[in-house]
């Protein structure tokens, strides 16, 4: 199994996989390192969960709350989707109530035609 | 209930996939107790089971939109023999039921329920402000 050690060394941080060092960057470079990897990880994150955010993104939708849950183009696509035509979710989640207005129809029958 | 849209209608008209006075849009005599209708799930014309349709008509003719206004000549479904008959639908016909989406859903009119006696029924829409309907 393989161990890593991240640590200081005056001005540098060192990584040491399985006692070699194998990195040693100056501190500047190593905060930047990690604000990438940050964000990185966090769309990987995005990514992986990209399902449970469409669900979740879709409940929003139906229920009027113009939140984002996301921004990546894909997953608003699924959301939009799924809030649209998940059956499940459009029972459970009827929407907001329409305001359309009708006018009053009426119907009229006539007699049965006779044979001649 | 009360006259409204269907949510497949609504996202119709907002999509751009239904267009009222270009389109061929039809009306279904229906036997209420053949459909319960759900006005959030029903989405498509193979959403109402072929016993609740008493009749169906041919196109609507003249159909506006004026205002978000829809409206259309009176219809008149011929020669009508069936159960009896609650609810008028309206629906966008493509030809195809999975993909003929349900637009509007009339139980209270007058003249509703309708029993049919083999002769004619025509619908009159309302000529006031709302015509059929307004969005």
């Amino acid at each position: 199994m393989t161990t890593a050690t991240v640590r200081h060394q005056a001005g540098h941080v060192e990584l040491i996989i399985d006692g070699r060092l194998v990195a040693s960057v100056p501190w500047e470079q190593a905060q930047q390192l990690h604000r990438v990897i940050h964000a990185q990880a966090k769309r990987a994150e995005e990514w992986a969960k990209a399902e449970q955010i469409a669900r979740d993104q879709a409940m929003l939708i139906r229920a009027g709350a113009n939140i984002g849950l996301t921004s990546h183009p894909l997953i608003q696509a699924e959301a939009k989707k799924v809030a649209e035509w998940n059956r499940q979710l459009r029972r459970a989640m009827p929407g907001i109530k329409s305001e359309e207005q009708f006018g009053a129809p009426s119907l009229r029958q006539t007699g049965p035609k006779l044979q001649a | 209930m009360a006259n409204a849209l269907y949510d497949a209608g609504r996202e119709g008209f907002l999509g751009g996939t239904i267009d009222w006075d270009t389109q061929d849009i039809r009306i279904i005599l229906i036997d209420a107790a053949d459909y319960t209708k759900n006005l959030g799930t029903d989405d498509f014309l193979d959403d109402i089971a072929g016993a609740a349709r008493v009749a169906t008509s041919d196109a609507l003719a003249s159909k506006t939109i004026t205002a978000g206004v829809a409206d259309a000549a009176d219809k008149t479904w011929s020669s009508v023999s069936g159960d009896v008959s609650e609810e008028i639908v309206g629906y966008y016909h493509t030809g195809t039921e999975s993909t003929s989406a349900l637009i509007f859903n009339i139980d209270t009119a007058t003249g509703l329920p309708v029993t049919p006696n083999g002769g004619d029924i025509t619908v009159t829409w309302d000529s006031g402000a709302n015509k059929i309907f307004k969005l």
